[in-house]
């Protein structure tokens, strides 16, 4: 009790100053030593005693709360020190090998050593892509570790905790519904009815297109209802929801909507119909008289943006075909792809009909013989990049094989098979291989030229530089090393060395993960 | 030739981890263009995108860089990078005869050795001129503290509650003035207090327990005559004289088997500082190197928690003896992990710190290691829990919470790291999985 008495005096006495309080410090025992004939000193100098008195004294705070629960035992062992040390190259330096690296840990059953779960968590929550990877390595103590941290959230949503639902942040709450649709869509839908009302438009709107997720006729009731809804963009998002389901009362009244609007005629038969032989396919084309309440409810814009060089009427057109489904106009035309995009031929809104068609085709991602047709008539604006909505990964390969024999890689324009690499995300081998042996050629000219020349070219090829940075991501490490690797050149290409790198580095992991000797 | 070096641990020696990546990317043959060894030195020439091929160069021994590319970091890619070649390619080293760059720069490492030395025969050669040099540096820092001293009285004959309407410069002047006066110890304890002033709740107090702490210095410098031996040299070391390296290297030091527990790195201005804590495998002494370097420069031995240093230190003569030289020392690769045997709880870590400080008032953290520690959540703060349900908050600056979470897991485990009278900043752990080192970096230190 003295103690701090004359700790206290002390510092009144130095905050008011010696010359209107004179240091008092007697009733310790300790301090009686100290010579009081000067008034500062002896403030410093028991000052400076009690203060070393007190530091050494110093005690610590007792806490009797209940300890943290502890995690629990592993059941996966965790990565070896070599693979442990090629995760942290891809978290710190080759973030684009990340993804690879945590699939090969997670089928090779290993998970990611403590010292490392912190990174990988929060590199995780930044990147939401990697979650799903992330996920199955992060074993019992990554599970336990993201329950005590700011931005472990994402971890523990897989367990769903309705918490986030209830208080969590907009983004939290997206997230929650997002993961819930994929488990239990219904209980999802629920959730979100008996929210909706007391939600402000911007949430709704970004919450109703979880719905997406599981998207089923039984959600369409909501949808519809959501039509009428206050805000615009929570009508626009119900719409095109209601777009995807084909059984929908709005795609029932969409259908009625065009029907009328195009007619197709066969190329003329002797004796049918009474038309003459050789008269040509035709489409006839209406254009909708009216955009009125009930259009507008479907979510067809009134008036078309100011870019668009197009009149109302027809931009209503264009807007009813993209929501219409090819396969539609296959069933009531009854013809083949190829004969409505021919019948378009000449036709004063083919660039209109075919342009809604290649829309049509993105959103329903129907067909490939409807990507042919259109790719074919050289007037759809139609890009080799279409292809990727229709066709399977394996197609979509072997499309490219083939059409590459033909390319040219320096060719790097939109119509290229080479563009589709990208789009692919892992390359077999015999795709590896009939790329890299285009690359091998072209590398082997380029190099043969005058140094200025390949300056040149150097700019000129900046997609191509670009491509192989992501081929070099997806390709066929071994097969590509196989090849470029051994490639003999005199000249450095910078873009050629980096791709080298990521495919060597590639084969390490993945020699590293699967037990292989390089 | 140093084969006990492995990719590990030549990675353990990266500035950061991009230079560990790039170097493991030019660990490969066909990076090089030339590429030799010889029992001292290890060399190669490397293709960069510039016209002329980088020289690397190493000394494996130490092990020393040199490269003549125009990277600041330290080691460099393509040090890493062709000592990693080393390890896994030595049948690629296939020159013997050591080109001139190399011959030159080994001369070169040799002739500074040896010219230190001279510098130190020289030195020595002539102690009448440091005698006065000594005597006119005593006569500065008297006078110096005097002036200190009637500062200090002034203050609290006039009283603090002024003291926080002062600029800066009020401090600041003082502090300069003591560093005219070759005191620069006692100059930064008295800038110190600018920040204390400022400090918010609880500054008059802190304030006064500062002003006490410098009020001893002074008191101490007044009469160190009488003082013993070990404490007139604490008293030297908190005003600021430099301790002769080369007079301590004389003395005898300790052999035992050291193990880098671990590193606090500082920077201030340009200067950076490096701690590196150490403990003696036989005795159990903690030791502290202090290194300093300039700008981007390298500190003069590379060092990294859990690697094991054998042969002789040298503590610097103190009451509570802490701080160290190097006599003589080689790395160790074979040695096994510290034995980390810690003390049961804190009750003993704050026994342990006010022995310290009353063997050396102005020392301003101790070495400790304590075992049984569970990381607990107090408010929105994480402290430590002891066996005896005590706590321990954690140092401010201490980045690291969520590591030590991930590697305890709730269970507990032992910290070796700095106490300083308040908080503890791990510095080391060890869990049942084994021993986690915790870099530290403190903007000023």
């Amino acid at each position: 009790m003295s103690l701090t008495n004359t700790w206290q005096n002390l510092v009144a006495s130095a905050l008011l100053g010696t010359e209107r309080q004179k240091p008092n410090f007697s009733e310790l025992e300790f301090l009686r030593g100290i010579d009081t004939s000067n008034p500062e000193t002896a403030l410093l100098s028991a000052s400076a005693t009690l203060a070393q008195y007190k530091k050494a004294g110093r005690q610590t705070d007792t806490n009797l709360e209940p300890q943290l629960e502890k995690a629990q035992t592993e059941t996966l062992a965790a990565l070896s020190s070599n693979q442990q040390s090629l995760l942290l190259e891809c978290l710190n330096a080759r973030t684009e090998q990340l993804s690879e690296c945590l699939e090969l840990a997670k089928n090779a059953n290993l998970r990611v050593p403590f010292e490392v779960l912190n990174q990988l968590i929060h590199k995780a929550n930044a990147d939401s892509s990697l979650r799903e990877q992330a996920l199955p390595v992060l074993g019992a103590r990554g599970v336990w570790l993201a329950k005590h941290l700011d931005y472990g959230a994402w971890v523990s949503g897989s367990s769903l905790d309705d918490g986030v639902w209830e208080l969590g942040l907009p983004a939290q709450r997206r997230d929650y519904l997002y993961a819930l649709r994929s488990s239990e869509p219904h209980l999802a839908l629920q959730k979100l009815e008996a929210v909706w009302k007391q939600e402000p438009v911007k949430i709704r709107s970004d919450l109703i297109n979880t719905l997406e997720v599981n998207l089923t006729m039984s959600d369409e009731e909501f949808l519809e209802n959501a039509l009428d809804d206050k805000g615009k963009e929570v009508r626009q998002n119900a719409a095109k929801l209601l777009t995807k389901l084909s059984a929908s009362r709005l795609m029932e009244r969409m259908k009625a909507r065009v029907a009328p609007l195009l007619q197709y005629t066969p190329e003329g038969k002797a004796g049918m119909l009474g038309l003459k032989k050789g008269t040509p396919a035709k489409l006839e084309v209406k254009l909708p008289e009216s955009c009125d309440k009930a259009m507008q409810r479907d979510g067809i814009e009134l008036k078309p943006p100011n870019w668009q060089k197009i009149g109302e009427k027809a931009f209503w057109l264009k807007q009813m075909l993209e929501i219409t489904s090819l396969e539609y106009w296959e069933k009531t035309l009854n013809a083949t792809p190829a004969e409505l995009v021919a019948a378009t031929n000449k036709h004063e809104y083919q660039k209109l009909i075919l342009e809604a068609w290649r829309s049509s085709l993105r959103h329903y991602r129907y067909n490939l013989a409807w990507a042919d047709a259109l790719k074919q008539s050289g007037k759809a604006e139609f890009q080799l990049i279409d292809y990727t909505f229709v066709m399977s990964q394996l197609d979509l390969e072997n499309f490219m094989i083939l059409r590459l024999k033909l390319a040219n890689p320096r060719l790097q324009n939109q119509d290229s098979a080479y563009f589709l690499g990208p789009f692919l995300n892992t390359w077999s081998a015999k795709l590896t291989r009939s790329v890299c042996e285009q690359l091998k050629t072209y590398f082997e000219a380029r190099d043969k030229l005058p140094e200025a020349e390949i300056k040149k070219y150097n700019s000129d090829d900046y997609r191509l530089q670009a491509n192989l940075r992501t081929y070099s991501r997806s390709m066929h490490p071994q097969t590509a090393l196989e090849i470029l690797g051994k490639l003999k050149l005199n000249n450095e290409f910078e873009f050629l060395t980096n791709a080298l790198e990521t495919l060597q580095f590639r084969v390490k992991l993945q020699n590293a993960f699967t037990g292989e000797q390089p | 030739m140093t084969p006990s070096w492995t990719p590990e641990r030549i990675l353990a020696l990266a500035p950061d981890s991009s230079s560990a990546s790039a170097g493991r990317g030019l660990a490969a043959k066909k990076n090089w263009v030339t590429l030799g060894k010889t029992d001292t030195a290890i060399w190669g020439e490397c293709q960069g995108s510039g016209k002329n091929p980088y020289q690397t160069r190493i000394d494996p021994l130490e092990p020393a860089f040199k490269c003549s590319c125009p990277s600041r970091k330290f080691p460099c890619k393509h040090g890493l990078g062709l000592f990693l070649l080393l390890q896994s390619d030595a049948v690629a080293f296939t020159g013997d005869t050591p080109p001139a760059w190399v011959t030159e720069w080994l001369e070169g490492r040799t002739k500074r050795v040896e010219a230190k030395e001279t510098k130190k025969a020289e030195v020595t050669a002539d102690p009448k001129a440091g005698e006065k040099r000594l005597a006119a540096r005593t006569k500065k820092v008297s006078a110096g503290l005097k002036e200190l001293s009637v500062w200090l009285r002034d203050l609290v004959r006039t009283g603090l509650s002024s003291v926080q309407n002062k600029p800066y410069s009020f401090w600041d002047g003082m502090g300069a003035r003591l560093i005219d006066a070759q005191a620069p110890g006692a100059a930064r304890m008295v800038r110190e207090l600018a920040g204390i002033a400022s400090s918010g709740e609880g500054w008059a107090e802190r304030l006064l327990e500062r002003l006490g702490k410098i009020h001893l210095l002074c008191e101490a410098y007044s009469r160190i005559e009488a003082l013993p031996e070990a404490v007139q040299a604490d008293v030297r070391t908190a005003i600021g004289f430099t301790q002769s390296q080369d007079e301590l290297l004389e003395q005898p030091g300790i052999e035992d088997c050291w193990h880098v527990l671990g590193i606090v790195e500082g920077i201030q201005d340009r200067l950076r500082s490096r701690r590196a804590w150490l403990q003696g495998e036989k005795s159990g002494h903690y030791a502290m190197l202090l290194d300093f370097a300039h700008g981007n420069l390298p500190f003069e031995r590379i060092l990294e928690p859990t690697s094991v240093l054998v042969g002789e230190l040298v503590y610097f003569p103190s009451h509570h003896p802490a701080r160290a030289i190097i006599k003589k020392a080689e790395r160790d690769f074979e040695s096994v992990t510290p034995k980390f045997e810690g003390l049961p709880n804190f009750e003993a870590v704050l026994e342990q710190y006010a022995k310290a400080i009353a063997a050396q008032p102005w020392l301003e953290r101790i070495p400790v290691t304590v075992s049984s520690l569970i990381a607990h959540k107090m408010g929105e703060s994480w402290v430590l829990h002891d066996s005896s349900d005590l706590v321990l908050s954690l140092h401010p600056s201490y980045a690291q919470v969520p590591n030590l979470l991930a590697i305890s897991g709730g269970h507990p485990i032992t910290v070796f790291g700095e106490f300083d009278g308040q908080t503890l900043l791990p510095l080391m752990l060890q869990s049942s999985d084994g021993i986690f080192a915790q870099a530290h970096t403190a903007e000023e230190a």
